[in-house]
């Protein structure tokens, strides 16, 4: 992004005092991440889009939620985009057992995509790859299938064949190092 | 420290955690710094994963629906404001506050018809007023809960309110529909409707495509208001209308008659 761009939070900012054009900037900003996150964890390119409409208009109906001391933009916008996603991919997995539902969508950046937000997405995208291939093959999975499955822990436990004690230690061992992975990586929030 | 809440923080950021879960965790976060700051790591590390999938710019065409509808709401907001501050809930208020009012008026005047009734020995007159203030007080009941239910849903954090309007039927009537995304609860508050002679109601829809899908009866009082617990699941994006019909006691499956009131769900 360039130097004399307003940063996230200053465009939420006006957002929350009713600056459309704000929303739209945000929108132009995360809008591909958004829609990459929602079709890998639905798996449907009707849905996702359905996920990243309704993500953005939260944003703006719901600007006064979001406080900066609470956590960056991102993670806020991330986690509608999330948990809106999980909503959709639960209600169509209702008859499918949740171990199988392994979600596989054969994704490839937009070549149409605006050229520099699309490096700069790019560019963050290979970073957290980098730090996730880092993490031991089955403290990956755990992460997988809790945040872009929605499975729970139990459940976690339950697919795997593993103690719940294990899945924790797995959940937060991955965490921890997928952190300093990212950190070696440089990636920036 | 507590070792098993300490267990749950990373399936907490994962997003892996039941309501309950959650609950625990928010709560002991919320008295220990350290185990707060350790969630907000993890945390900040969740969010990073979004950036694992590799990004696909969406349509054109959606966010220009998006930012059309953006573009309404502000303009409505903007015309709101020069109105009144917050008419939604003003014109809802509105409703509420006469209503909430009439208690005392009542009590003090049944007070005074017990105590004048007493003195009298108006024993059969006394009975018949007994019952019907007990009527008249179950009614009341009932009408504040329903209010306390409005209350409560507009108070919830997934709140969200569609406007539904009179058509050329019924140009007058206006209202609101309150719905929690998150628990699919949702109210709908009308007024402006004619009160039905005996034989029909008012049966409110909601609009999936073509498809209307009842969800609920009701009547409206000689002020034409009336407040209706939805008795369907209400996810607002996954309908598109919502309308309301007036059709003979007992429903419909599908409307039969003039259709009074539409509101779009953007």
């Amino acid at each position: 992004m360039g130097g004399d761009e307003l940063n996230d939070e200053q465009l939420m900012s006006r957002v929350t005092q009713g600056d459309t054009a704000a929303l739209e900037r945000l929108y132009d900003r995360y809008s591909p991440a958004a829609m990459g996150l929602a079709l890998k964890i639905t798996g449907d390119r009707a849905t996702a889009e359905e996920v990243v409409q309704e993500t953005f208009w939260r944003v703006w109906r719901k600007a006064e939620s979001f406080h900066i001391q609470r956590g960056a933009f991102t993670s806020w916008v991330f986690s509608i985009v999330r948990n809106l996603s999980i909503d959709s991919l639960r209600r169509r997995m209702r008859a499918q057992p949740i171990g199988e539902a392994e979600q596989s969508v054969d994704q490839v950046p937009d070549p149409e995509a605006d050229v520099a937000e699309a490096a700069w997405l790019g560019v963050k995208h290979q970073q957290v790859r980098a730090a996730i291939a880092t993490l031991p093959v089955e403290q990956r999975h755990v992460i997988e299938m809790a945040y872009f499955s929605g499975m729970t822990r139990q459940e976690i436990a339950q697919a795997t064949g593993e103690p719940l004690g294990t899945i924790h230690t797995r959940a937060r061992l991955a965490l921890q190092k997928l952190r300093e992975a990212l950190l070696v990586q440089g990636f920036d929030e | 420290m507590d070792g098993h809440l300490e267990e749950l923080l990373a399936f907490y950021a994962l997003g892996g955690l039941t309501d309950a879960e959650r609950a625990q965790v928010e709560a002991y976060v919320a008295s220990n710094p350290e185990a707060k700051s350790r969630l907000e790591a993890m945390i900040q590390t969740t969010s990073a994963l979004a950036y694992e999938a590799a990004p696909v710019k969406p349509p054109a065409a959606l966010k220009k629906t998006l930012m059309d509808r953006v573009n309404a709401d502000a303009r409505t907001r903007s015309a709101s404001v020069r109105q009144s501050p917050a008419p939604g809930r003003s014109r809802l208020l509105g409703l509420l506050q006469p209503r909430a009012g009439n208690w005392l008026p009542h009590a003090v005047a049944a007070l005074s018809l017990l105590v004048a009734l007493g003195a009298g020995g108006w024993a059969l007159s006394l009975s018949n007023e007994i019952a019907r203030l007990q009527t008249e007080t179950n009614a009341l009941r009932q009408e504040l809960a329903a209010q306390r239910r409005v209350l409560a849903q507009l108070a919830a954090p997934n709140a969200q309110v569609i406007a539904i309007a009179g058509t050329e039927h019924q140009p007058g009537a206006h209202g609101q529909l309150i719905a929690d995304s998150q628990t699919g609860s949702a109210v709908l508050v009308v007024a402006g409707l004619r009160p039905l002679g005996s034989g029909n109601v008012y049966q409110f829809w909601l609009i999936r495509g073509n498809t209307p899908v009842g969800a609920g009866l009701f009547r409206v009082d000689e002020q034409g208001q009336a407040i209706l617990q939805v008795t369907q699941n209400v996810t607002p994006s996954a309908f598109n209308a919502i309308g309301v019909s007036i059709e003979p006691e007992g429903g419909s499956d599908q409307p039969t008659g003039d259709i009074v009131m539409l509101g779009n769900v953007f």
